[in-house]
C-alpha cells in the first residue's frame, strides 16, 4: 500500500515537472531529423546529416534564429531509422511527442513517403532533400517541402542535356531502362518511357529488377541485344556497383549511362576505379555551384571530411536554412505558422533561389555530375560553371 | 544464349550462396545452434578482403588465408563469451537463445562495422576485374569462376578434415550424439569450440571471395543470414555437402526464373522452392532419411 502510494506521488510530480516545462518559454528551437545512419542507405544518409549539423553549428555561430523579440539556437536532434520505413514512422512519433517544431527528413523516396504521412498527421512541418519520386507530392500533403529535384524534371532533363550536349548525329536514341521495382523507379521508367519520342528518343528495353538482386545477367544481355546505346537507371549503390561490373563482363558499354543515386556516394570511385568513370547522376547540387555560401561550406567539409560538400550535404544544409528562414517569419514557435512561412519561401541558399510550388516541391535547377577521371564533375547547367560532357563513354576494355 | 548465360551466372553465385552457408551448417549440425549472426562474421571476412586490397593491394584470393583463420579466431572469442554457457541446454532452448544472442551480436557488430569504416558501399576491383573466359556464345567471369573453384577446394578440404583426421571425427561423432562422444572420451566441449570457430572461417573465407563479385557494407549480414538459412534448410540441416549443392541449385533457379518469368521473380522462384522443400521434404533436398 505505501509502495503504491508512494507511485500516486511520484506520478503526480512528474506530472507538475512536465506542465511546468510545457508552459515555460522555450529556449531553442526543437528540430528533429530521422536519417538512415545504417543499412542500405547509410552512405546517403551520412551527407544529410553533415549537410544539417554544419548548417546547425553556422546558423547557432551566428546568434541562432530570431523569433520575435529574442533570438534562440536550433537544437537538433537526429535519430537513425536504419533504412527501414516502419522505423522512420515510430522514430517521427517520438520526436512528435518531445516537442520538435520542425521535421528533417533523411535520404531515399520510400523512406520520405513514409515520413511525410507522419508530418501531415501531427502537422508538423517537414523538409526533405534527397527524394525525387513526385508521386508523395500529389497526396494533397500540406507539410511537406523539398527542395529537391523531381522525377518529372528529372525525365526531361536528362534528354534536354543530350540534345544539348550531344551534336544530332551522334545521340544515343536507343534507350534502355533498368527500373527498380520501387515507387520511383517505376514512376521514372513510365516517365522516361512517355517523354521519350517528342525529344526523338525510343526506348528499346525496359525491365524491372528488386533491389537487392545479385544477377541482372538477363536484363543487360536484352538491352545489349535490343541494341541499346543509353541506359537509364535509379539503383540502390549495391545494386548500381553489381550492374556496372556485370556490364562489364558482357561486354555491354552504353554510349551514356545513368545511375541516378547509386554513383552519388563517394565510395564510388574507390569500389569501381575506372570502371565508374563516364556515369551520369542527378543528384541536385554540386560543390562548384558559386551561390553565396557554398565556398564556406566546402571549407568546414573540408576540415571535416578531407573533401568538398558532397552532392547531398548541399540540399541538406539548405534545407535548415530555409527552415531557419520560415522561424524567423514566423516570428513564433507555431508549426502551422512555420508551415505557412515555408510556403511563402524565398530565399537564397546554396542550391540558389528556392521557392516551393503549391504541392512542396522546390523550383530549383536540374543538375547533372558526371564521374570523370575519379572525381564527381558538374556537366549541367552550363550556367553553373559546368565542364565539358565526356561522351561516348570509353570501351570498359579501353580504359 | 540469353538464358545459358543466366545459368553460368547462377551457378557462379549459387557457389557463393553454398559457401555462405556451409559454416552456419556446420555449426548447426554439430552444436545445434542457431548463429544469425553468421552473416556478420562474413561481412567481417569481405572487409578483411577490402582493407588487405586498399592498404597493401594484396589479392582478395590471398586476404582469404588471412580473412579464415582471423575470423576463426574472433569466432573462438563469441562463442567462449556468448555462446558456450548455453550448449548443454536442451535443443529447443539452445537454438532460441542463439537466436537472440545472434540477433542482438548481429547489430552489435554491424554498429561497430559503421564505427571502424563508415556506411559506405565497398568493394574491390583487382587489374583483372570484368576480365571473362570466352565459352562458345557465352562468357565465364574469371574472378567468379576463381571464387568457385576456391569454393569447391575448401568444401573439398572441410570433407577431407571431417574424414580424414581424428579433429574432424570427433566433430562427427559429437553431431551425432554429443553424449556417446563424451562417453568415449571425446572432449566435446573443445569440439563445439573448434566448430563454432571453423564455421565462423568458413564465413570469412566466403567475405573475402565475395569481395570480388559483391559490394561489401556493414549492412549486408541480414541479407547473407537468411540466404544462408534458405540454403541450409534446402540442403538438410548440418548437411554440409548437401548445402553446398543446395547453394549452387539455388543461384541456378534463381537466375533461370529471373529469365523464364522477369528478373523481379527470381527472389519469390526461391523462396517458393524453399517452401515446397519445407513442407514436402522437411529433412532438406540431399538428406539420405
Amino acid at each position: 500500500m505505501r509502495r503504491f502510494a508512494t507511485l500516486i506521488v511520484a506520478g503526480l510530480l512528474l506530472s507538475t515537472l512536465a506542465q511546468g516545462s510545457a508552459g515555460a518559454p522555450a529556449s531553442t528551437v526543437r528540430v528533429g531529423a530521422v536519417i538512415p545512419l545504417t543499412g542500405r542507405f547509410a552512405g546517403g544518409g551520412a551527407q544529410v546529416k553533415a549537410g544539417y549539423e554544419i548548417a546547425v553549428e553556422d546558423i547557432n555561430a551566428r546568434g541562432g534564429v530570431r523569433v520575435g523579440d529574442q533570438r534562440l539556437p536550433l537544437e537538433l536532434t537526429i535519430l537513425d531509422d536504419e533504412s527501414d520505413p516502419t522505423k522512420t514512422v515510430s522514430r517521427l512519433e517520438a520526436l512528435a511527442g518531445q516537442g520538435v517544431v520542425v521535421f528533417l527528413g533523411g535520404f531515399g523516396s520510400d523512406l520520405h513517403a513514409a515520413a511525410a504521412a507522419v508530418a501531415e498527421k501531427n502537422k508538423i512541418p517537414y523538409c526533405g532533400v534527397a527524394f525525387a519520386l513526385h508521386a508523395i507530392h500529389q497526396q494533397g500533403f500540406k507539410y511537406l517541402f523539398s527542395p529537391f529535384v523531381k522525377s518529372p524534371d528529372i525525365a526531361i532533363g536528362i534528354y534536354r542535356f543530350l540534345n544539348a550536349s550531344v551534336p544530332a548525329d551522334q545521340r544515343p536514341r536507343r534507350v534502355a531502362i533498368f527500373s527498380e521495382r520501387t515507387d520511383w523507379g517505376r514512376e521514372l521508367q513510365r516517365l522516361w518511357t512517355t517523354r521519350s519520342t517528342e525529344y526523338g528518343y525510343q526506348v528499346v528495353q525496359s525491365d524491372e529488377y528488386t533491389v537487392g538482386t545479385r544477377d541482372f545477367s538477363d536484363i543487360i544481355l536484352r538491352a545489349k541485344a535490343a541494341g541499346a546505346d543509353a541506359v537509364f537507371s535509379v539503383p540502390t549503390p549495391p545494386d548500381g556497383l553489381a550492374l556496372v561490373r556485370q556490364m562489364k563482363e558482357l561486354d555491354f558499354t552504353p554510349k551514356v549511362i545513368l545511375m541516378i543515386r547509386a554513383a552519388d556516394a563517394v565510395s564510388w570511385n574507390q569500389a569501381l576505379g575506372k570502371d565508374g568513370d563516364y556515369v551520369l547522376l542527378a543528384p541536385g547540387w554540386h560543390h562548384a555551384f558559386n551561390f553565396p555560401g557554398v565556398a564556406e561550406l566546402n571549407v568546414k567539409h573540408q576540415q571535416r571530411f578531407g573533401r568538398p560538400a558532397d552532392v547531398i550535404t548541399g540540399p541538406s544544409y539548405a534545407c535548415v536554412q530555409i527552415v531557419a528562414d520560415a522561424v524567423e517569419r514566423a516570428g513564433k514557435l507555431d508549426p502551422l505558422a512555420i508551415r505557412d512561412a515555408m510556403a511563402a519561401t524565398n530565399l537564397q541558399t546554396v542550391e540558389g533561389p528556392v521557392r516551393f510550388r503549391p504541392d512542396g516541391t522546390g523550383i530549383v535547377p536540374f543538375v547533372l555530375v558526371q564521374w570523370q577521371n575519379g572525381t564527381q564533375q558538374l556537366v549541367w547547367p552550363k550556367e553553373l560553371g559546368a565542364v565539358p560532357f565526356q561522351y561516348p563513354a570509353r570501351p570498359w576494355r579501353e580504359r | 544464349m540469353i538464358l545459358l548465360q543466366n545459368a553460368i551466372f547462377g551457378l557462379l553465385i549459387g557457389g557463393l550462396y553454398g559457401l555462405g552457408a556451409v559454416g552456419l551448417s556446420l555449426v548447426f549440425g554439430v552444436l545445434r545452434m542457431l548463429n544469425v549472426s553468421h552473416g556478420e562474421l562474413i561481412m567481417l571476412g569481405g572487409y578483411a578482403s577490402f582493407w588487405l586490397f586498399t592498404l597493401w593491394r594484396v589479392d582478395p584470393f590471398l586476404s582469404m588465408l588471412v580473412a579464415g583463420p582471423a575470423l576463426f579466431l574472433i569466432g573462438g572469442l563469441l562463442y567462449r563469451i556468448l555462446f558456450r554457457h548455453f550448449i548443454h541446454f536442451p535443443e529447443d532452448q539452445k537454438i532460441k537463445n542463439s537466436i537472440l544472442i545472434g540477433s542482438g551480436l548481429a547489430l552489435v557488430l554491424q554498429t561497430l562495422a559503421i564505427l571502424a569504416w563508415g556506411a559506405d558501399e565497398r568493394a574491390v576491383t583487382p587489374v583483372y576485374a570484368g576480365r571473362v573466359i570466352p565459352l562458345g556464345p557465352v562468357v565465364i567471369p574469371l574472378s567468379r569462376m576463381g571464387a568457385l573453384l576456391v569454393a569447391f577446394l575448401v568444401l573439398g578440404g572441410l570433407h577431407l578434415f571431417l574424414t580424414r583426421t581424428r579433429r574432424g571425427t570427433a566433430i562427427r561423432a559429437t553431431s551425432q550424439d554429443e553424449m556417446a562422444a563424451a562417453l568415449m572420451g571425446i572432449p566435446v566441449n573443445t569440439v563445439f569450440f573448434t566448430a563454432f570457430a571453423l564455421g565462423s572461417a568458413l564465413a570469412g573465407v566466403a567475405g573475402a571471395l565475395l569481395s570480388v563479385s559483391d559490394a561489401i557494407s556493414p549492412a549486408i549480414g541480414l541479407s547473407w543470414t537468411l540466404k544462408a538459412l534458405i540454403v541450409i534448410v534446402l540442403g538438410g540441416m548440418g548437411n554440409i555437402f548437401g548445402t553446398f549443392v543446395a547453394g549452387l541449385f539455388l543461384g541456378v533457379a534463381e537466375s533461370v526464373s529471373g529469365f523464364l518469368f522477369g528478373n523481379v521473380y527470381r527472389e519469390v522462384v526461391g523462396l517458393v522452392v524453399f517452401l515446397l522443400v519445407l513442407s514436402l521434404r522437411p529433412q532438406g533436398l540431399f538428406a539420405r532419411s
